[in-house]
């Protein structure tokens, strides 16, 4: 019965999620960044003749992933906030639903819409490679397989801090923070790193280690360096270990679901 | 129809809630019977709503059980929660999924068969077929009180829980949702709705349990809540011809409290003792007075809803307001 409600309520989530302006939004973006990515190597081959760059595809393709990632992320966030606030979660609860089928449901049918995303990237970016000759990113199945996998990584912390907040509003405004911050920092370490003094560069890594642990963000982007490296140990290991962040997430976020109650605020 | 006609589908056992010192309710006990209607009546804030959260498991009561269909609810009950419709005060629907998006959506998760068939004759009934492609969230007050009722209904359920059902609603669709309920009844359902509309409940229940205050101060038929409600009973008697002697006579008697005389008739106010009729009517025929007819006049309910709870005018008003 529950698996039956798990689907039910994934297929709506998964039906409703190509209706909203911001799943279009977002795919806009990632698209520009994405162009304007490809865009600045063929100016620079235009104004040098000539780019040294290894897998030049891999950077777009990773910032499709997150940015893909984060704003599923955001969505289970506001999605579910907007159902236990607006008291559309209390009518679910009426019926046959409880709380693991209601969480499951919701990051379930998000995640499902991934892969479509991912489909659509990845034609993109063949269609890339093909008119502009840059080869194709090393391992891209395995990029495609890490992301789809992790992107519940990020879905999990969305429903967490769904269940933990108090308005559809401060959902949102924490899951940017939380989401950016998780993405900032990590991408402009090589950055940082070079304009901050020693002793405050230290308690900076050691705050990054913190938020290594803590972010959902983390084994995606540590699998996405691993298979850049051509580490699969460790591009295994993240794999693993996202999944078990996941199931963690998503289990904090039944457990406290579970506390707070389904009666809106 | 009275208790005890069909098994006990809901019972609340000592349900009693407190959000900090706030007493919600207190010591709750309620059983509704299947083919029975039974009403929870009290003015706003009386702890209503939250003794039907208690009972479908959303709140949490702080001691007490609810059994439902003789088994205790759990948020897992998946099988007990299908056997349950519920409509609640405030709709909270989906408002970005159309009628029939959103209905056929709850006829999945009830797993309803023949779920088009079913949406189709529910919107038909209920008059809103011709918004099925429509927006919820485009719907008037009214519309959207009846599309709660229709998936509260729509998995043919054995017990309906109904929130002040009519509230919001013209008079019109009031009286067609009443007869769905008065149908649902026939159908052997159990139903236990609240109101603090006095009609509703004088035209819908079989029995009545008024709270106040968080606490069930009477529970019964109408018949008995009217008892409750005092121990004085009205008599209109009709006579040929008032005569002094004939109040006088009315006045000795110690069952007598009050004895009023307008034209041929007289209001006399009385204790409810069983034999006080009797004494009526004898000091009457004694007196020489010549009975045409002799009726008791039964407390309204409203009359006893205020003399139960003696309710402060505003939060009566806003019942009467309502009717």
């Amino acid at each position: 019965m529950r698996f039956h409600i798990i689907s039910v309520i994934g297929k709506r989530d998964f039906l409703i999620s190509f209706r909203t302006f911001w799943f279009y939004g977002a795919l806009l973006l990632s698209l520009l960044i994405a162009s304007f990515s490809i865009a600045s190597y063929l100016a620079y081959v235009e104004q040098n003749g000539l780019l040294v760059i290894k897998n030049p595809l891999f950077p777009p393709l990773i910032i499709v992933t997150l940015v893909g990632a984060g704003y599923l992320g955001l969505w289970a966030a506001i999605s579910m906030a907007t159902e236990r606030i607006r008291g559309t979660l209390e009518v679910l609860f009426y019926g046959p639903v409880d709380v693991i089928s209601f969480i499951l449901g919701k990051s379930l049918g998000l995640f499902g819409v991934y892969p479509l995303i991912m489909l659509g990237w990845t034609l993109y970016i063949f269609y890339a490679s093909l008119i502009t000759r840059l080869p194709l990113p090393e391992h891209l199945p395995l990029i495609l397989l890490l992301s789809s996998g992790l992107v519940l990584d990020v879905i999990g912390f969305g429903a967490l801090l769904s269940v933990l907040l108090n308005s559809i509003r401060s959902t949102a405004l924490m899951s940017i923070a939380i989401f950016g911050l998780s993405l900032a920092i990590p991408l402009g370490e090589p950055f940082w790193l070079e304009w901050v003094a020693y002793p405050i560069r230290q308690q900076l890594s050691s705050i990054l280690a913190l938020i290594r642990w803590i972010s959902p963000f983390t084994y995606l982007w540590q699998g996405l360096l691993a298979i850049e490296v051509g580490d699969f140990t460790s591009y295994a290991f993240n794999l693993f270990a996202g999944m078990i962040y996941a199931g963690f997430a998503l289990g904090l976020a039944c457990y406290s679901l579970r506390r707070k109650g389904v009666r809106r605020p | 129809m009275s208790e005890g006609n069909g098994a006990v589908v809901v019972a609340a056992e000592g349900l009693t809630k407190y959000y900090g010192k706030h007493k919600a309710v207190e010591n709750l006990h309620l059983k509704v019977h299947a083919g029975e209607i039974y009403a929870l009546l009290g003015p706003n804030g009386a702890g209503k709503t939250t003794a039907l959260l208690m009972l479908l498991g959303i709140i949490t009561p702080t001691s007490g059980r609810v059994l439902l269909f003789g088994e205790e609810l759990r948020d897992s009950s998946f099988a007990l929660k299908r056997r349950i419709g519920v409509v609640s005060e405030y709709q909270n629907l989906y408002t970005s999924m159309t009628v029939w998006e959103y209905l056929a959506f709850f006829a999945d998760l009830y797993s309803v068969d023949r779920k088009e068939e079913r949406i189709e004759y529910w919107l038909t009934t209920l008059q809103l077929a011709d918004y099925a492609d429509d927006y919820v969230g485009a719907l008037s007050h009214g519309m959207r009180q009846k599309l709660g009722l229709i998936r509260a209904l729509l998995h043919d359920p054995d017990l309906l829980i109904l929130d002040e059902p009519t509230s919001g609603l013209d008079a019109r669709a009031i009286e067609q949702v009443r007869r769905l309920i008065q149908a649902e009844r026939k159908r052997g359902k159990a139903i236990l709705f609240s109101s603090h509309i006095l009609t509703d409940v004088e035209r819908l229940a079989d029995r009545v349990g008024i709270l106040h205050q968080g606490r069930l101060l009477v529970e019964g038929d109408m018949e008995q809540l009217c008892e409750a409600a005092g121990k004085e009973t009205q008599v209109e008697v009709q006579l040929q011809s008032v005569l002094p002697e004939v109040i006088a006579a009315l006045r000795r008697e110690p069952c007598v409290h009050k004895v009023l005389e307008e034209n041929n008739r007289l209001l006399i106010t009385t204790s409810k003792a069983a034999d006080s009729l009797s004494q009526i009517s004898q000091a009457i025929t004694s007196a020489g007075g010549v009975i045409l007819s002799m009726q008791t006049k039964r407390a309204s309910l409203e009359e006893a809803f205020l003399t139960i709870t003696n309710a402060n005018v505003t939060t009566l008003a806003d019942g009467l307001k309502d009717r």
